[in-house]
């Protein structure tokens, strides 16, 4: 039967399909505005013509690389290519501009292949297991998970905790914006058809991250400096001395990466954002966070890209799609006359290897793919700012408006771009209102439907036992510098 | 010398006017084409949800048969968001020269009523609906009822108990439920609404033990429904699911009640006649064919397509029984 799925993937059309799907995927990953989802999306039509292994590889093999290559802008021009990236985009590119562009992207590349690997091997391991697990999330647990995500808000703020619950009160409220998620009660829309919608995610990253610095750098009057220098020496430089000294933190992240992927809803952006708060709580030195930590940009990379993997867990089990990918990825297994579920596992379990096969071997072809994508987008720093300025602000522009195909977005990215200069000018992270952005609506989702199942009882939100752990981990997490302030004070 | 240069000079001005004139016929009102020349360039389809939802599914389907029917390039553009809102308003204010298409669903009908946008099914010339999916109930595997009789009994001993879920507050699952209560004859608060983001997030919260009863179409189950983790007790459609032949109607059982979401392509208001025609006459052709009906088949879907005629007709019938709907279940004052 191994052999039989061996058979099936190393075709001459399968690989050929991986090899173009992959540079497809580096090419979406890296331009902000594309994500992984519409590249699938898009990809559909072709799929229609493709036989079930082909058309499953094509998508993973996208997918690994597009999360991927969503570090290499974020880490050279501070856009994040991809959600998933927006985590630690900062310290990338705070690293970048110390001078250690190569470094930090052949860290990304190395951890995210492991974390892949990893997310891989789970899937092939554990899938039925993990999905039994997952399943068993009710509004309860999510509610707590999404807090616990919220706190990691607290972690990975630099600075100042009170300017950190600044940013993260704006995000929050920016969230508000459009329809609630409960009663479809349009909030701060103003009569507006395009606020109903919200306050869209992507442009207002791209603004946030993006934007912000270009005004900064504009504003810095001296014309013909490059934006950074980029070091002597390999790309792999501190890689193997990283893996050696970070081999426990991989793993906990890549684990960490995996679990969260697997729940229906939960994807490799909070990932990645969990991952970095665990990162820094975990780390000897969490004053780097934030200001260019090459072992939290580590951490939150491995995660990112384990998730890929473990949102498959979900759905080659049950039919319930971890994300937006594998719901359409379930999708063309219907149009193929497939039923993914316990079906698949029975009648094809030749498939079910193959795709596994697929996932590392997509995994495995992101170092040599990766390593030119780097190459490829390396001279990007080395371009004078009178060249790069305004090719960064036309991708800003492009990359908003592309995500809806509404000029409104491109509003929101100035706006928010705006908005981001004026509080990094007065210090305040930004950071946290991406993290309110994509949390908030997850929040107030789960509080609600909570309340509305248990009839107003808060006593619900512990009795289930995930959510009890889970809540009082979270009540521990916010109470804790409460608690050590009482003992220094009785102390004194 | 001179007559040479002022011949040069002429041509130059003429072949000035020649280019003003082309720029201008192009810019101009003058080119509205005839029926049969439509159409000449690529046609958007505008989907108002998500990529990988079922409109996004049967938009592409769509598109793709259009395209090898009419020659030229159909791209679906997804603008999701605000319950649809934002993707039916930009299709109801696209120039109406059949060259920006709506996948309509259902929701058109209910976002209305709801106070969200002025934008209705009066803005849009129905072309040709492309699938309809009827509602069904879904329990878990170890509930204790066994039919949907079970169901009503123990809804009606007591009310305000259970919870059930399918989508959004006020989408068309949400309807399914109220209009299930409604023909049972129990109150709109018989049963609590738990809002989620679509049927499968329903659906997981269902096998969680969350919530009790989902409201879905028959399909959006089904991988649930072969893991053995939820049973599917009552099809909400006129005749039974050629797919589930064994599980019963909710008519058959004694509940007169029947509720179909649908995606269907429309224009906006004001796309002349003969464009119209063509493309009906275009979408006739591509759900003739094989390729469409498998395709949609293994998607999910029955092939359920009516003409523009019948279009309008489901249109105005829907306005009337969703407005009232969204009215007996309190959703709308």
């Amino acid at each position: 039967m191994i052999t039989d799925a061996f058979a099936l993937v190393f075709q001459p059309s399968v690989l050929l399909v991986m090899a173009i799907s992959g540079l497809y995927g580096l090419f979406v990953g890296s331009i902000p505005g594309l994500t992984a989802t519409m590249a699938v999306a898009l990809m559909v039509p072709f799929t229609f013509y493709m036989d079930p292994l082909p058309a499953l590889a094509a998508i993973v093999t996208m997918e690994a690389m597009a999360i991927f290559a969503g570090d290499i802008p974020g880490a050279l021009v501070r856009i994040p290519g991809t959600p998933s990236s927006a985590a630690y985009t900062d310290d990338a590119y705070a690293l970048t501009q110390k001078g250690r562009a190569q470094s930090v992207l052949g860290v990304c590349l190395v951890f995210s292949v492991a974390g892949g690997l990893f997310g891989s091997v789970v899937l092939m391991i554990a899938a039925p297991l993990l999905a039994q697990f997952a399943l068993q999330f009710t509004s309860y647990e999510y509610f707590w998970l999404a807090l616990l995500g919220l706190s990691c808000a607290a972690l990975v703020a630099k600075g100042s905790p009170l300017k950190g619950a600044i940013s993260l009160g704006i995000g929050l409220f920016l969230s508000t914006v459009g329809l609630d998620p409960v009663d479809g009660y349009a909030r701060f829309t103003f009569g507006s058809a395009d606020l109903v919608g919200g306050v869209s995610f992507i442009p207002a990253m791209i603004g946030l991250f993006g934007l912000s610095e270009v005004i900064r750098n504009l504003l810095r009057f001296d014309d013909n400096i490059q934006v950074c220098q980029t070091e002597k020496g390999g790309l792999f430089k501190d890689v193997f001395h990283l893996l050696r000294r970070r081999k426990k933190s991989l793993l906990r992240s890549a684990a960490l990466g995996t679990g969260i992927g697997a729940l229906p809803g939960a994807g490799a952006d909070i990932a990645a954002w969990i991952s970095f708060g665990v990162s820094k709580r975990c780390s000897d030195a969490p004053e780097e966070y934030g200001r260019g930590s090459l072992e939290g940009v580590s951490d939150a990379t491995a995660a990112n890209n384990s998730a890929v993997a473990g949102a498959w867990v979900p759905a080659l089990v049950f039919g319930i799609p971890g994300d937006t990918v594998t719901a359409i990825a379930i999708g063309v297994l219907l149009m193929k006359g497939l039923q993914p579920g316990p079906a698949i596992f029975e009648r094809q379990p030749e498939l079910l290897y193959a795709v596994y096969i697929v996932f590392l071997l997509a995994n495995l072809l992101l170092l040599p793919f990766g390593y030119l994508a780097i190459l490829a987008g390396r001279w990007v720093v080395m371009l004078p700012r009178r060249i790069l300025l305004p090719g960064i602000l036309l991708f800003c522009v492009v990359g908003s408006f592309a995500i809806n195909h509404s000029p409104f977005d491109i509003g929101v990215m100035i706006g928010m771009g705006l908005l981001g200069y004026y509080l990094e000018a007065n210090e305040v992270p930004i950071g946290p209102i991406v993290l309110g952005l994509v949390l908030g609506p997850m929040v107030e989702h789960h509080f609600m439907n909570s309340l509305i199942k248990s009839q107003g009882n808060p006593a619900q939100f512990f009795t289930r036992p995930v959510a009890g752990i889970l809540g009082v981990l979270c009540l521990l997490m916010w109470f804790y510098p409460l608690f050590s302030f009482v003992r220094r004070w009785r102390k004194k | 010398m001179f007559s040479v240069r002022k011949a040069k000079q002429k041509s130059f001005i003429g072949g000035a006017c020649v280019c003003l004139a082309v720029i201008l016929i192009g810019c101009g009102p003058g080119r509205e084409e005839s029926a049969d020349q439509f159409p000449s360039r690529a046609i958007q389809i505008i989907c108002p949800w998500g990529a990988g939802g079922s409109t996004d599914t049967v938009s592409r389907i769509t598109a793709q048969g259009l395209q090898e029917v009419l020659g030229v390039r159909v791209n679906v553009i997804n603008e999701a968001g605000g319950a649809g809102v934002t993707g039916h308003s930009a299709g109801a204010r696209a120039k109406p020269d059949g060259y920006t298409l709506t996948m309509l669903t259902a929701e058109i009908n209910m976002m209305h009523w709801r106070g969200l946008t002025d934008v209705g099914p009066t803005d849009f010339e129905p072309i040709m609906i492309m699938n309809k999916v009827c509602g069904s109930i879904f329990i878990r595997e170890n509930s204790p009822w066994q039919t949907m009789q079970d169901l009503r009994n123990a809804v009606r001993e007591n009310p305000g108990k259970f919870t059930a879920s399918g989508t959004a507050k006020g989408g068309i699952w949400h309807l399914a439920c109220a209009a299930w209560l409604k023909a049972c004859g129990l109150p709109p608060d018989a049963l609590t609404w738990v809002p989620s983001t679509g049927a499968a997030a329903g659906l997981q919260q269902l096998i969680s033990e969350g919530i009790d009863v989902v409201f879905c179409s028959p399909a959006e189950g089904k991988p649930l429904l072969d893991a053995g983790k939820v049973r599917l007790i009552a099809i909400l459609s006129r005749e039974r699911n050629p797919m589930f032949p064994e599980v019963p109607t909710c008519i058959e059982q004694g509940v007169n009640v029947e509720i179909y979401g649908w995606a269907g392509l429309a224009a906006p208001v004001g796309t002349p006649q003969p464009i119209l025609n063509r493309l009906e006459d275009a979408l006739q052709q591509v759900a003739a064919t094989k390729d469409f009906e498998t395709l949609m088949r293994n998607a999910g879907f029955q092939v359920d397509t009516e003409n523009s005629q019948r279009f309008r007709e489901i249109l105005q019938a829907d306005d009337i029984q969703f407005g009232q709907l969204l009215k007996d279940a309190r959703i709308v004052e």
